[in-house]
């Protein structure tokens, strides 16, 4: 039954695009880019996109097809299975480097000081309640926190508008369009769209969807570009040592001691959105597990995944720089080659099997 | 004569031999008649003054005398009818049954009369504007007063009794081709089910009623007055009326239901949608306040102004007790007195009042036990639970959730207590509606009796959130 809205589907791509691309990542870009970062991320943002595009395609053709279906229809059942396997590592690892950044978000906020292991514990608790529902509910829960998400960030733009100097944005690409390029070190590899492995199957369409799906995304697109302006406006070359971008943004508003720390109602609204993000990745992998192991509930799924993500930053040592490393240096080849190679590839298969339909069907008379 | 005595005496030992059962033998025309009626159920002066007179009065007249003879002239303004069986349960219910010689069948009066309350205004639903009348115990009252607003051939009533020795009389009210016939048809099947020895309340059925009778979490309506019932139904709600109970139940329930007030729709549009954002925020620091309060004072004082967290300091640095334990032992102070002034006679109550808040809560101030700022957001927390008088069990206990959340690990703690609450509350489906719905799933059209009231005008259609088969309200 597909129980997930269109007004869902366009709120969960946009809180799957926006998410990540509002804490670290500012200072990272920043880092390879300059102040000329926003536009780097723009045209990031707008290669990303490209694979929207290839998954609305696949939707609009297969649409009653979930993505194991899918995958299978179009590569075969062993190759489908390793592909989703490759998926599920894929989410456990993103999710154990998003779990880690989270605490020290909150410890670097919030905390003065937090037992990890309490954390651990509260957060496991809360995914698994979250993942192991349908995705009705969990379309339903995160089409509610992205009202969260849209009011934090217009907040933060709110409180940073008064201090923007522009001339902090010039001169513009003085380095040429190389420092565009360096955006892929970061920005390629997140993987926004594959929330699309949960969606196929399950969502309603209606009149105009893939119109205002993409109109959806634009509008992210254009937010995000703008905020990162702004953000390089308000810091200039400073940037790089804020490292929680939306917090800082309203820090950067002078205020007295009496109106003590704005931000904190942007970390708290933020805490809730990075959870959602969490769960959003969690989700996925726990999806993955299902299609590969499947079973009436979510709940082996879900403590499976769960597990794999603990004992991930275990291994890791709990340590956020070791994990980010291991991300760059290994995950990003793996995510390149799922969020882009095995897309393409579908849709060049999908091509050669409608092809194939085409012939073997029989003529009208 | 013998054979309908023997009738008659074996109805009386059916009836339980109780002394307010009253068996009358006659003779009309000759014939031998017996009445037997409860007294205290009936109302005698019908029985002397209408019913004996005419039956006297035709039989004098009538030779071939029969009960459907009698029922066919004899001219009475309440219900009468024949009947074979249930001799025993039309009695109880206030029938007076008259027996001929000869005959099997009886022919049954209906003229129960009880004691009742007048028609006041609810003590929990007081309006500024609007409609005062509220329901009564008495089931042909609540009847009446939902009738008085529906003067239509579509409000339908279908009775059960329940109880197998209270035999209590439920009615289910709703408008015909508003409701949906699946709920309605899911209500009769579980009404149909229970199996219980009496019902003394409309509560009593809530848990036989309810989707997930072990939640928490209210599932089912309540409403003490007609004007609000009837609005329900014509949204499509279902209600129950029970007998011996002025609470009506309506069905299904959706939780915006008790953010919206009654004032609302009497009042501005305008203050009706700042009343539902009070409510809302009402009910935000009624769960929360405490638990955050403890949190802030036990992790987070940094997000706090300079000024404010001197204050606090300055206030609580004397405690001898940290500021979870000083939270819990102010609220268990103040559920204990509240709960004492429930059952505490009226006039004994002014004085709790002073006990409580002056000597209890004043002297462990001045006494160091608990500092002001904790008695005051406490107090806060308190307050506002009864801005939704309805849901303040369900608020009682997510206070105490989360002051143990936020004790234990701060914001953290009281941000998983959200998430999960949140999705529990959106896996929570209700007889087909959605229990957060408007909010999510996010219903646009419904959106104009929300948190913003918008005039009835612009309410041309019936709530999407409440299944109905009749999508137009207004032409």
């Amino acid at each position: 039954m597909k129980s997930v809205t269109s007004r869902q589907v366009y709120c969960i791509i946009m809180l799957s695009v926006i998410c990540l691309k509002f804490l670290f990542l500012p200072s990272l870009v920043s880092y390879s880019c300059g102040n000329n970062g926003y536009l780097a991320m723009f045209f990031a943002l707008l290669i990303n996109s490209m694979v929207l595009i290839i998954f609305a395609y696949l939707s609009k053709v297969y649409p009653d097809y979930n993505f194991k279906e899918l995958l299978q229809k179009l590569f075969g059942k062993i190759i489908a299975n390793v592909l989703l396997l490759m998926y599920f590592a894929l989410f456990i690892i993103s999710s154990a480097s998003l779990f880690q950044s989270i605490y020290i978000f909150l410890l670097e906020n919030l905390y003065e000081e937090f037992s990890i292991i309490l954390f651990a514990i509260s957060m496991a608790i809360g995914l698994f309640f979250v993942c192991i529902k349908s995705v009705g509910v969990f379309a339903r829960y995160l089409e509610g926190i992205f009202i969260l998400v849209v009011f934090s960030i217009f907040l933060s733009m709110l409180f940073a508008i008064s201090n923007v100097d522009f001339s902090n944005l010039l001169p513009i690409l003085d380095n040429g369009v190389g420092d565009l390029l360096n955006i892929n070190r970061y920005a390629m590899w997140f993987g926004d769209y594959l929330i699309m492995i949960v969606l196929f199957g399950n969502f309603k369409k209606t009149k105009n969807f893939y119109r205002n799906l993409f109109i959806s995304v634009g509008i992210v697109i254009f937010v995000i570009t703008i905020f990162y302006a702004m953000y390089y406006c308000l810091y200039g070359n400073a940037s790089i040592i804020h490292k929680n971008a939306i917090e800082d943004m309203v820090d950067s508003l002078p205020l007295s001691s009496d109106f003590g720390r704005m931000s904190w109602v942007i970390v708290l609204m933020w805490s809730f959105a990075l959870f959602a993000e969490l769960s959003l990745l969690l989700y996925i992998a726990v999806t993955c597990f299902d299609f590969i192991f499947p079973s009436k509930n979510k709940y082996v799924a879900s403590s499976v995944s769960i597990i794999l993500l603990i004992l991930s930053i275990v291994v890791f040592n709990f340590n956020l720089s070791t994990l980010i490393d291991f991300d760059i240096y290994y995950v990003r080849y793996l995510s390149i080659f799922l969020q882009f190679v095995v897309p393409i590839v579908m849709l060049i298969a999908s091509c050669f099997a409608r092809k194939k339909e085409a012939k073997f069907e029989i003529p009208k008379t | 004569m013998q054979q309908l005595q023997q009738k008659v005496n074996k109805l009386k030992v059916e009836l339980g031999n109780n002394d307010d059962v009253i068996v009358r033998n006659f003779l009309l025309n000759k014939k031998n008649a017996s009445i037997v009626f409860v007294n205290s159920v009936v109302d005698v002066q019908i029985i002397n003054n209408t019913i004996l007179k005419a039956l006297f009065e035709y039989a004098n007249v009538e030779k071939n005398l029969s009960l459907q003879n009698i029922f066919n002239n004899i001219t009475y303004v309440g219900q009468s009818e024949i009947i074979k069986e249930d001799f025993v349960d039309k009695i109880f219910m206030g029938n007076v049954l008259l027996f001929l010689e000869g005959e099997d069948n009886a022919l049954a009066f209906d003229i129960g009369k009880c004691e009742e309350r007048a028609i006041v205004e609810p003590p929990t639903s007081a309006v500024i504007k609007g409609p005062r009348e509220g329901f009564t115990e008495n089931i042909k009252t609540n009847i009446g007063l939902i009738r008085k607003r529906v003067l239509s051939n579509k409000l339908k009533i279908k009775d059960f009794y329940i109880g197998r020795i209270t035999r209590t009389n439920i009615k289910l009210v709703y408008i015909d081709n508003v409701a949906d016939k699946k709920i309605i048809k899911r209500i009769e099947e579980k009404l149909n089910k229970i199996d219980i020895d009496g019902i003394i309340d409309s509560s009593y059925i809530n848990d036989f009623l309810a989707e997930r009778p072990y939640s928490m979490f209210k599932q089912i309506g309540t409403s003490e007055k007609p004007d609000i019932v009837v609005a329900k139904m014509l949204e499509g709600r279902i209600a129950i009326i029970v007998d011996g109970s002025p609470i009506v139940l309506t069905i299904p329930y959706i939780m915006m239901e008790d953010i919206q007030n009654s004032n609302d729709y009497y009042t501005s549009s305008y203050m009706a949608s700042i009343t539902r954002i009070l409510c809302l925020v009402g009910i935000g620091i009624a769960a929360i306040a405490p638990g955050f309060f403890i949190a802030v004072q036990l992790y987070h004082y940094k997000i706090l102004p300079l000024k404010m967290l001197i204050s606090i300091i300055n206030t609580t640095q004397n405690l001898p007790l940290n500021p979870f334990l000083e939270n819990v032992f102010i609220i268990i102070l103040f559920e204990v007195l509240y709960e004492a002034s429930i059952r505490m006679p009226k006039y004994v109550g002014m004085a709790l009042s002073i006990v409580g808040a002056l000597i209890l809560g004043d002297t462990a101030v001045k006494a160091g036990l608990i500092s002001p700022p904790g008695v005051m957001i406490v107090a806060l927390s308190c307050i506002t639970v009864y801005i939704t008088p309805n849901i303040s069990a369900e608020l009682f206990i997510l206070r105490w959730l989360f002051v143990i959340l936020g004790g234990l690990m701060g914001f953290v703690g009281i941000m998983i207590g959200i998430i999960i609450l949140y999705v529990y509350l959106l896996d929570f489906k209700n007889y087909g509606a959605e229990y957060l719905a408007p909010f999510t799933p996010f219903i646009s059209s419904d959106q104009k009796d929300f948190l913003l009231n918008t005039s009835t005008i612009n309410m041309k259609k019936r709530p999407k959130s409440i299944p109905n088969t009749n999508k137009r309200r207004l032409k």
